[in-house]
Order: C-alpha cells, then structure tokens, then sequence
C-alpha cells in the first residue's frame, strides 16, 4: 500500500522535475513517444516503489530500465522506427540571447556517445553524485568519474574555437 | 566538478526543455491512485483469499453430494431390474455330463518326477431347465472339449 499523492502534489513534482527526467528519457530511448511513455511509467513506478515521493536517483534508474526493457522489445521497436517523420525535439529551452551557442552546446551533446552522455545528463542537469550515478548505470564509482571527464574532454575537443 | 571549467558553466546553463501541455496532460492523468484504493480494502484481500476459495469448494462438495446422491438412488432401480432379468433367466433343473470320447495325446513329467498323461476328452452336457416352478421344461444338449493331466502311478 504506497502513499498516494495529492494532485497539486503530482502536478507540482511534475512541473519542478519532470523536465529533467524527460531530457534523460529522451537519451535512453529511440523516438519521443517512447520517451514519454517509458517516463509516464517510470514516474507512477517509482512513486508506488518509494511509497511517496521518490528520490531523483530512484527516476532516473528507473527510467534507465525501462527503456532497456522496451529496447528488448522487438516488436514495438520496429514499429516505432518504421513510423517516419518523428521530429527530433529539442532537449533545451530555446535562449533567445545565445540561441546559437546553445544549439551547438545541445548537438554537442547529443554527439557523445551514449555512454558519457548519459552520465553528463545525470551530473548536471540530473544532480546525481558520482556515487549515485554509479548506482544508476550500474557501474563503478571511478568508472562514473572517468566517464564523465571524458565526456567533457570530448565536448571541449567538439567545441574547440566556439566562444562559451 | 571544476568551477571554472568553461565546459561544465556552459553546459549548466542549458535548461532542460519543459514538458509540453499535451504530455502534462497526460501525465497529470497518470496520478497514482485506483490501485491503492483497492488495496486499502482489507475485504478485498479477504474476499480473493478465503470466502472466494472456500465457496468454491462449498460449492464443489455439494456438486458431488449431489451427484452421489442421484446415482445411489438409481442402484435399486438396477437391482430390480437384475433380479427381473434373472426371473425370466431358465433354472438349471437337472444336468448329466456323458464322456463321449477320450484320446491320449501324450505324456509328461512334471519337475517333480510325476508323469502324467496328457488326455482330449469330449464330454456331452445334458440339461434340463426350466423357467419357473413347475412350468415346462426345456431340455439342451451341448459338447465340450478339454484337455486334462491324468496322473501315472508308479511302481
């Protein structure tokens, strides 16, 4: 029996951390759809799994099996790729000021491989600790540092002569 | 995380795109709740766990009681019928086995030294019957074969 949540409460969390939580959706999965589905599911299982609200750390791993399970589903992934025309959504609010800075910072990112961006997603938009990043991804804390100094070395050798 | 790693300040000023209304919606709608209120009733669980059961097995038990109960009544029915059928059956009155025949086949010795004489004989089965007390009489006459050991003495 879980804590069930008010609606202001849901619509709260929601508005606060849902944006989060579906940038790190949008990384783990193939198309949009998928992404808002695996994120719908992952939200109402980790609040039934927490028995409140849950820890951000608990969103982001579940959101991460999720969509290794829907991955593994066969079916539906060839069902979603045949589905032409999916527009590829922006991660980031549009800046008006430095509207093209943050369009090469968010190909930049995209361009990693999925393995470091997903521990950058956690680190800084996601606000893990290394700790619980490792937890996340299931691999060891040194790894989770190494990965992500990595990332950023590659987003620094992507960048090179943009003005920041 | 460095402080004054252009990279990283750059990188935390991107803000995550916000949720569309459509999905907001949607995932509004997603509230957890429905299952929780049937698990909070503690007669459901009863209800699924025991009474479901056990009336299913009430139910069963009186199935099949009553289903023997249909069929023992019906026994003596079948008894009747029997013994009807065994009233109009003729009764043996008087019966003669004439030896027709006896023919010798051979002899053999069983694992205990004790020769026998393997015999065909024919017999003639004289019958007399009749199908109730004092009513008339009706007289067979049938053969039968078999094939008996007749034991050697020993001298």
């Amino acid at each position: 029996m879980h804590n069930e949540p008010s609606s202001e409460d849901w619509r709260a969390w929601l508005r606060r951390s849902g944006p989060r939580f579906l940038l790190f959706a949008r990384q783990q999965t193939r198309t949009e759809d998928d992404a808002e589905d695996v994120l719908q599911d992952a939200l109402v299982e980790s609040w039934k799994r927490a028995d409140g609200m849950p820890p951000d750390a608990l969103v982001f791993s579940t959101i991460r099996r999720r969509a290794i399970d829907l991955a593994r589903s066969s079916d539906r992934r060839h069902a979603r790729e045949e589905k032409a025309g999916t527009p590829d959504a922006d991660w980031f609010s549009p800046d008006v000021e430095e509207r093209e800075t943050q369009r090469l910072l968010e190909n930049a990112v995209k361009s990693l491989q999925p393995i470091y961006r997903e521990v950058v997603t956690l680190k800084v938009w996601g606000g893990l600790t290394f700790q619980e990043i490792a937890e996340t991804t299931g691999v060891p804390l040194n790894t989770a540092a190494s990965r992500y100094r990595y990332a950023l070395d590659g987003l620094r050798e992507i960048l090179k002569g943009v003005v920041l | 995380m460095s402080e004054h790693d252009p990279i990283e300040d750059a990188l935390g000023k991107l803000r995550p795109a916000e949720l569309e209304s459509s999905l907001m919606v949607r995932l509004s709608a997603a509230r957890p709740r429905g299952e929780t209120a049937e698990k909070k009733s503690p007669w459901r669980e009863v209800f699924l766990r025991w009474l479901l059961p056990v009336a299913a097995s009430a139910c069963l038990a009186v199935a099949t009681f009553a289903l023997l109960e249909h069929n023992r009544k019906k026994e003596p029915q079948s008894g009747e019928q029997k013994i009807t059928a065994s009233a109009k059956t003729p009764l043996p009155v008087e019966s003669y086995d004439y030896l027709v025949s006896a023919r010798p086949v051979g002899i053999v010795v069983a694992p205990n030294q004790q020769p026998y004489r393997i015999m065909d004989v024919e017999w003639l089965e004289y019958q007399t019957v009749c199908e109730s007390a004092g009513g008339p009489a009706l007289h067979t006459a049938t053969t039968r074969r078999d094939v008996i050991p007749v034991a050697l003495e020993l001298y």
